[in-house]
């Protein structure tokens, strides 16, 4: 991102290259399952639609928004186009894409990170966005669901990515965890609410390209 | 392609050039989460707890021309060709997954 830093975006030597190995494994076997998933469920306007995601999230990830205690933080995405294609595996397509390019062209979080950022973001992120999401659904109705599943997404993202700091020994788990939880319990606002936007956006102008409206919700 | 989903696809390119426009003028200099938490915990801004040698100088680093980094339009630049080369990888990833037997 612009003048800040690294968010969740680990950067290249924060994590031991053993222990960046284990996530690249995690990464390998997420793309075997994306890539399966991808064969039967993208089609002729899901692919584009896969496309102008990776767009728009590596554009508003430049976006960092002020958040209180002097720190800023910007949307992520996971959780929403997990929604939007009510499945996580989407998700790892759509951010292994983004954080390679963020990664080698824009020197934005850590090549050999890579697999770490993925699982924090699309896989983490993705999961409990999409299962908070249909969990919260039937009761308070998709918007309300899809809020709040994009936040706890990005707060257990921030966690995961805190745990992994510690077992890196880069910071302290006892330090890490309530700040991390802290700072993205106000970007997961910020994350909530441009969910629900673009959510809602999709749902009146292209109802079709959302797969809640399929039924699989 | 169905015209509805060029539609898609120009409409999302004007959103994100209104963002990569924006983006360098109003977005926060204040440290990110995970930069804050690094530095709550005592650990120095260009902290690195290994040097890791072979990974090729990013073209862009963070989201500027090397040669000069505080251009605002030349960030903007930067920001509208990573949007362009995200939205056609995205594309043909997704084309290359799907069409994979």
């Amino acid at each position: 991102m612009l003048n800040g830093g690294i968010n969740l975006h680990i950067p290249d030597g924060f994590i031991p290259i053993a222990q960046c190995l284990v996530y690249y494994v995690i990464l390998i076997v997420a793309l075997y399952f994306s890539v399966k998933w991808a064969r039967s469920n993208l089609d002729e306007k899901r692919i584009p639609l896969l496309a102008v995601l990776a767009a728009g999230i590596f554009a508003i990830m430049s976006m960092n928004m002020p958040i209180p205690f002097g720190t800023s933080g910007h949307m992520v995405g996971g959780a929403l186009v997990a929604i939007v294609f009510l499945a996580p595996e989407a998700a790892v397509l759509v951010f292994t894409v983004v954080l390679l390019i963020q990664a080698l062209i824009f020197g934005d979080g850590g090549i050999t990170a890579l697999g770490a950022n993925v699982l924090n973001m699309a896989i983490i992120g993705g999961f409990v966005g999409l299962y908070t999401f249909k969990g919260l659904n039937g009761t308070i109705g998709k918007y309300p669901a899809a809020g709040i599943a994009a936040w706890l997404a990005t707060v257990i993202a921030a966690l995961a990515c805190a745990i992994e700091m510690g077992i890196a020994g880069t910071f302290p788990m006892n330090i890490g965890i309530p700040s991390m939880v802290l700072y993205h319990f106000f970007i997961g606002i910020i994350e909530a609410v441009l969910t629900v936007i673009v959510l809602a956006a999709l749902d009146k102008f292209r109802p079709d390209l959302l797969a809640w409206n399929a039924g699989d919700a | 392609m169905e015209q509805k989903d060029i539609m898609l696809i120009a409409v999302a390119v004007v959103i994100c050039v209104i963002i990569c426009v924006l983006s360098p003028y109003i977005a926060s200099g204040d440290p990110d989460g995970l930069e804050k938490s690094a530095e709550d915990s005592g650990l120095a801004e260009d902290f690195s707890i290994e040097e890791i040698n072979g990974i090729p100088d990013a073209i862009f680093p963070d989201y500027a021309f090397a040669d000069n980094p505080d251009s605002q339009p030349l960030q903007i630049v930067a920001l509208v060709i990573g949007t362009i080369v995200t939205l056609a990888v995205g594309f043909v990833v997704a084309t290359v997954v799907k069409n994979r037997s």
